[in-house]
């Protein structure tokens, strides 16, 4: 099976490279370091379907970013990684379905890796 | 037909009779008429010719022949009858008559009627007045020589002729008039000069007349017809042109043979210009009359032989003369004294021989022998080198001469007078100045100042012009000022000037001098020593008293304080002026010895001290205290400055004692009885009231008047010629305050016949300024025993009112002082060194507790005061004392005592002076001591609540820190998230790898490596949130400012990362200071916080260090939103913010200012809204 492809949009530099490395092994990740890059990805691989953001960038916030994409592309599934506890922003993006989900820094590799797969599978219907 | 022819024969005979008649008729008159004509033609005086008519050819008259001539006719011919008749007139009278006479001829007979004519013949040298009448063919002419009369009315026109001439060049014009006729003829002159066009009729004249003269005139008039009185009348007229002329009229009346008047011959002569003279010389002569009179200069005049003299009235009145008499020269000149005489008429003869003009002033002796002064000046008017006339005048100078002497008197007495005299002129140089004057200004001689200028001689050099401009404006001046002598030095003088004007109206300016340095010196030092009093009155309540003895034996109470109101009863007011009424209060058993005390002090110089009582009313005793010093003043008079301390329980209230010392009552009466003798003697008064300035008055009760002397005039601004000379005059001037009190005070003198003593105020009337005068009198009565009349004196006391009215404020601000001092429980000590003891008043027995009973005499021995002392404050108050004590400076200190009986801690302010002494025995200090346990409590308060304040303050620091810790914990959450990311994510690739048995070292090292990095960056996290959490208080650590400032980067990362840029200029030298680490981590954290809550989006943050050796400078600047001015000055207020609420305390910065303080460094910060905000904290090492 061909692994899903996946975009993480993160400004810290160590971060992309350890969920690179991580989710790696199931998916097929590209990597952006910021909201412009990431959105460009995207632009040039439409079969990125995908997404998980920081929240905490320079320029473009995670939230900025997504809100961007939707508005620039169909079908996308996006969540948010971030150090930040869920602010009354986050949480209006996923009651708003904006975002699927939320995960909290440090990382739980398994938990997100759950989520996607789930997310696949919606997709895949 | 006979008969017819009968009738007709007889009536033709009659008729012919009739005829015949008839012709006998006529020729016998025309024999008679020829009869009558020879008689005429005979006997007429006048010439009677026939002439007979020759005709020519056609009929034309040729000429004519003489027929007859009469007797009158032949002698003016000169010719016989013979030679004329049948002749010719051309034969008779030669050729050319008939040419001459023919036009008449011709005329009488183409008219046939007679014909009157006047011819001259020239043949015969004739005027002949002729009538010729033609008869047929012949004519008769009959006529009169008229020769002589035609000569002679000539001669008589001539003659009119010249006398009108004579008459118009007389201005005479003549008249007459006719009476019997009631004609009037006028002159032509007559006609001519009153205008007349001709000869006027009697409605003209009458016309002419003025209205109100005509009856007059006619009355006059009538008389003169009638005669024997001639007509003579002046009266105006008006002429026919309108022009009014005076005129007199003189008329002759002509009688005729029988003696009847028939004429009235006059002349008028036109005056109108001889009255208008008469009347101006008229006029000019009262004039000069009056002006002689006036002047009283008298007029005279030699004339002629210079025998005799004319004299005016006024030179007539001067000799005493009645205005009949007259005087020849001589005897004028034997009017003049004795010895006057020769001078007089040496100087007379040569203004007479030489025309030499004279004037001198001499004694003439009148009529009445008055002896008096006279001028004269005398005038030859010379003509061809002799004199015709010596005129001149002559005034009596007499008055002048006798203020001419009183002048001399005058200046002699000012040459010799001890005061100054001197004037000024209007150009305002000296013109004179008496010795005195010059020698006070230490000049050599009078002279030396006369025309220089007062600027030399005033300090002020202005004083000189604007006194002038004084005087010219309110007349005189009088004051004090500082003049300067020849040497410079300065000197006080008394000055009285005035405006005058000499003989010539020019302005003059004398004024009277006294030097008077003396007595501003020892003015001055008067007010210096009460200046003194005043310093001590402050400090002491009690009476203060400076009296003085004047070496006469005369005393004056110069000040007393209030304290002698309070404590015996006496106004100071009145105790200064009339210090009896303290004497009075004297108890009698003391006075003796009192006054005894006062010599010896004053004898023997030594310092004074009494116990007396004071006898107040109810025989209340009370016992006052008394000491002073004796100190010696220039007028040779002593002065005590005392203390009287009430010594008796202080409770009473006042009353008022009245006993009058006898030695002091006779002083004063002898002074007035002095002043009232002088009063009979105005000369040696005037002297004296020139120095006291004491006017004398006396009023008569029966007439009501009064009577002043010069210097009431002068005190009350009257002139004398002014004053009503009546008891209103006082009235009106006392100020409508004083008045009924003064006036009732006068009755009750009167009445009960007491002595006047009184004090009034009034307007001076010149000046206008407020005046007090002190006025004595005593009554005089007739043999009853009634008052007739008050008499005494005044005197202005303005100066002593006013001085005590200045004593009185001063004294009043005493008063004050006083209160406050018994308000704030003030106790007044009296410190003797010598014996240790210190004497009490009532309150600070009562503050310390002490009873009164175990010190009898107030003396309180200075140690068992120092017991009652706090032991902790013992020394620095004895020392200080002692201080005092030994250099004589004021001491003040303040100390604790614990009271005996209550056991009370109070707080004592002590503040004392040295008495000044001259002599070493007695040392004492003077003070007041109050209790100030009130404020010192006050001040403890204070103390305790400030510290109160810092606690609470140390815990708001603390609670701030909390909050703070509050934002840091947030931070350091979200700061350890990634390095713990990074340890996860290490961990977990790791572990993958492991579970593929896929470990490649290169990958594994990059897994460890995030490891690693992330469990640095988590132990420096924590690291410095220890360093927050320190609470240490010392402020002696050593603060590395650049890693603080680093962990507070750190600390605040997640909010600037990615969003501010953060700019470090961090200096290169050392950034140690010393302080408190947790604190300044506190201060930094919270102004790096605010910076970046002040940038919205994005910015910047210059973090930048500067160091030198003596501080170190932290600049934080960013470009966020600013301060607002207004804010600005707030910032560092707690609880100051801008945020809503929940979103700062507002502490941040009044706690970083707090500790920046702490650490002894400054903070300050400068804004521009919308555009940077800078802190800059200064740390000084």
């Amino acid at each position: 099976m061909k692994k899903e492809k996946v975009l993480y949009v993160d400004d810290e530099h160590i971060n992309l490279l350890i969920l690179k490395k991580i989710l790696g092994k199931n998916y097929d990740v590209t990597i952006a370091k910021s909201g412009h890059e990431a959105l460009d990805k995207l632009e040039k691989d439409p079969e990125i379907k995908l997404v998980i953001s920081d929240m905490k960038m320079p320029e473009m916030n995670g939230l900025q970013f997504i809100k961007l994409s939707t508005e620039r592309f169909q079908n996308k599934k996006y969540f948010m990684l971030s150090g930040f506890a869920i602010t009354e922003e986050i949480q209006n993006a996923i009651d708003s379905n904006l975002i699927c989900n939320y995960f909290q820094k440090p990382a739980n590799f398994e938990e997100i890796d759950n989520a996607l797969k789930k997310e696949c599978e919606q997709l895949g219907d | 037909m006979e008969k017819s022819n009968a009738n007709n024969d007889s009536s033709i005979k009659k008729k012919l009779q009739e005829a015949n008649k008839k012709l006998s008729y006529y020729k016998a008159r025309v024999d008679q008429l020829e009869d009558l004509q020879y008689q005429l033609f005979e006997n007429l005086a006048d010439e009677v010719h026939v002439w007979e008519l020759i005709r020519d050819e056609t009929g034309e008259i040729k000429t004519w022949k003489l027929s007859s001539a009469n007797h009158t006719a032949l002698n003016s011919w000169g010719k016989t009858e013979k030679e004329v008749i049948g002749k010719t007139t051309d034969q008779i009278f030669g050729k050319g008559s008939t040419e001459k006479f023919m036009p008449i001829v011709k005329t009488i007979f183409s008219n046939q009627k007679p014909h009157r004519w006047i011819k001259y013949f020239e043949a015969s040298d004739q005027y002949l007045k002729m009538s010729s009448t033609p008869l047929g063919e012949k004519f008769i002419s009959t006529g009169k020589d008229i020769t002589d009369e035609i000569i002679l009315n000539n001669k008589l026109k001539e003659k009119s002729d010249l006398l009108n001439k004579a008459e118009e060049m007389s201005g005479q014009a003549s008249w007459k008039y006719n009476i019997q006729t009631q004609e009037w003829s006028f002159s032509d002159n007559w006609v001519k000069i009153f205008g007349f066009s001709k000869s006027p009729t009697t409605e003209e004249l009458i016309k002419a007349l003025n209205p109100a003269d005509l009856e007059h005139v006619r009355e006059i008039f009538q008389e003169a017809i009638k005669g024997p009185k001639n007509y003579s009348l002046e009266h105006e007229i008006t002429l026919p042109n309108g022009e009014k002329k005076w005129v007199k009229d003189s008329a002759k009346l002509q009688h005729s043979i029988d003696g009847e008047p028939i004429l009235l011959v006059g002349i008028t002569r036109d005056i109108t210009k001889e009255r208008e003279q008469t009347k101006e010389l008229k006029k000019s002569k009262d004039f000069l009359t009056r002006i002689g009179k006036i002047a009283k200069v008298g007029g005279w005049q030699l004339e002629g032989d210079f025998s005799r003299v004319y004299l005016t009235d006024v030179t007539k009145e001067i000799y005493g003369l009645s205005k009949d008499q007259e005087l020849n020269t001589d005897q004028a000149i034997n009017f003049y004294h004795p010895d006057d005489i020769e001078m007089v008429t040496n100087l007379v003869s040569s203004a007479i021989d030489k025309g030499e003009s004279y004037e001198f002033e001499a004694r003439l002796i009148s009529r009445g022998g008055k002896e008096k002064w006279v001028y004269s000046r005398g005038e030859p008017d010379m003509k061809d080198g002799k004199c015709v006339r010596l005129s001149g005048i002559i005034q009596d100078i007499s008055e002048r001469k006798k203020s001419d002497n009183k002048m001399k008197m005058l200046t002699n007495a000012l040459e010799h007078s001890l005061n100054g005299f001197d004037i000024v002129d209007e150009h305002g140089k000296f013109i004179y100045v008496n010795k005195a004057h010059s020698r006070m200004f230490g000049y050599e001689e009078p002279s030396d100042i006369i025309g220089t200028t007062p600027k030399d001689l005033t300090v002020d050099p202005e004083f000189a012009k604007n006194l002038v401009n004084r005087l010219n404006e309110k007349k005189s001046f009088i004051g004090e000022l500082k003049a300067k002598r020849k040497n410079g030095t300065e000197f006080d003088i008394l000055m009285y000037s005035r405006l005058d004007y000499d003989e010539f109206g020019n302005k003059i300016y004398p004024s009277s001098t006294i030097d008077i340095t003396e007595r501003k010196q020892y003015e001055r030092e008067l007010i210096e020593s009460e200046r003194k009093y005043k310093n001590i009155a402050d400090n002491l309540p009690g009476i203060i008293l400076k009296y003085k003895l004047n070496p006469d034996g005369t005393d004056q109470l110069i000040y007393a304080s209030d304290g002698l109101k309070d404590i015996i009863g006496v106004n100071p007011k009145d105790a200064v002026f009339d210090n009896s009424l303290l004497w009075n209060k004297t108890h009698r058993e003391d006075i003796k010895e009192f006054k005894q005390s006062l010599i010896d002090s004053a004898q023997n110089f030594t310092p004074w001290k009494f116990e007396t009582r004071i006898v107040l009313p109810g025989n209340r005793i009370k016992w006052i205290d008394f000491r002073g010093t004796p100190s010696k003043q220039k007028d040779k008079s002593i002065i005590w400055d005392t203390v009287g301390l009430d010594i008796t329980k202080r409770k009473e209230a006042e009353f008022e004692l009245e006993q009058v010392n006898s030695n002091l009552e006779n002083l004063v009466e002898e002074r007035a009885q002095k002043a009232i003798k002088l009063s009979k003697d105005l000369e040696r008064y005037k002297l004296a009231s020139e120095h006291s300035k004491t006017g004398l008055w006396y009023y008569d009760i029966r007439t009501n008047e009064l009577v002043w002397d010069d210097t009431m005039f002068e005190l009350f601004g009257v002139d004398e010629d002014e004053f009503s000379g009546a008891y209103e005059a006082w009235e009106t001037s006392l100020h409508p305050e004083d008045l009924e009190e003064n006036v009732k005070a006068l009755q009750t003198t009167i009445q009960e016949k007491i002595d006047l003593n009184i004090l009034f105020r009034i307007k001076h009337r010149k000046t206008g300024e407020l005046r007090y005068i002190k006025g004595k009198g005593k009554t005089e009565a007739d043999e009853r025993g009634n008052t007739i009349a008050v008499f005494g004196i005044n005197y202005d006391v303005t100066k002593e009112m006013t001085l005590a009215k200045e004593r009185e404020k001063i004294i009043s601000k005493l008063e004050i002082y006083q209160m406050a001092a018994k308000n704030a429980q003030v106790g007044i000590w009296v410190f003797d060194v010598k014996k240790q003891k210190t004497k009490w008043d009532d309150t600070l027995f009562n503050i310390y507790e002490f009873d009164f009973e175990d010190y009898p005499d107030r003396y309180i021995p200075l140690n068992e005061f120092m017991s009652i002392v706090l032991p902790e404050d013992i020394k620095e108050l004895s020392e200080k004392l002692q201080k005092s004590i030994e250099t004589g400076c004021p001491l003040d200190v303040m100390f604790r005592i614990k009271t005996q009986k209550t056991k009370q801690i109070k707080f004592i302010r002590s503040k004392g002076e040295v008495q000044e002494t001259k002599s070493e025995e007695l040392l004492s200090l003077y003070g007041t001591n109050w209790d100030v346990t009130k404020e010192m409590q006050l001040a403890i308060e204070k103390e305790n609540t400030l510290n109160q304040l810092k606690e609470t303050q140390a815990q708001l620091i603390q609670s701030e820190k909390m909050a703070s810790l509050g934002v840091l914990t947030a931070g350091v959450a979200h700061e350890l998230n990634n390095p713990l990311n990074y340890i996860a994510g290490g961990f977990t690739a790791l572990e993958q790898n492991f579970k593929e048995n896929n470990l490649n070292i290169d990958e594994a090292s990059e897994y460890l490596s995030w490891i690693k990095t992330g469990t640095e960056r988590a132990t420096n996290i924590v690291k410095s949130l220890n360093l927050f959490s320190r609470s240490s208080e010392s402020h002696t650590e050593v603060c590395n400012v650049h890693s603080i400032l680093d962990d507070c980067l750190l600390m605040l990362t997640h909010r600037f990362d990615g969003k501010i840029k953060i700019i470090k200029k961090y200096t290169e030298y050392s950034d140690e200071i010393f302080g408190n680490i947790g604190k300044l981590h506190q201060v930094f954290l919270n102004i790096l916080g605010n910076a970046m809550d002040a940038i919205k989006t994005d910015g910047e943050i210059i973090i930048e260090t500067k160091s030198t050796e003596n501080y170190l400078k932290v600049h934080i600047k960013d470009n966020g939103k600013g301060i607002s001015t207004e804010n600005l000055s707030k910032v560092f207020d707690p609880f100051f913010t801008t945020k809503s609420p929940g979103f700062g305390t507002g502490l941040g910065l009044s706690i970083t200012h707090s500790i920046v303080s702490e650490h002894n460094g400054k903070i300050k910060i400068t804004s521009k809204q919308n555009s940077q905000t800078t802190v800059k904290i200064h740390f000084n090492k």
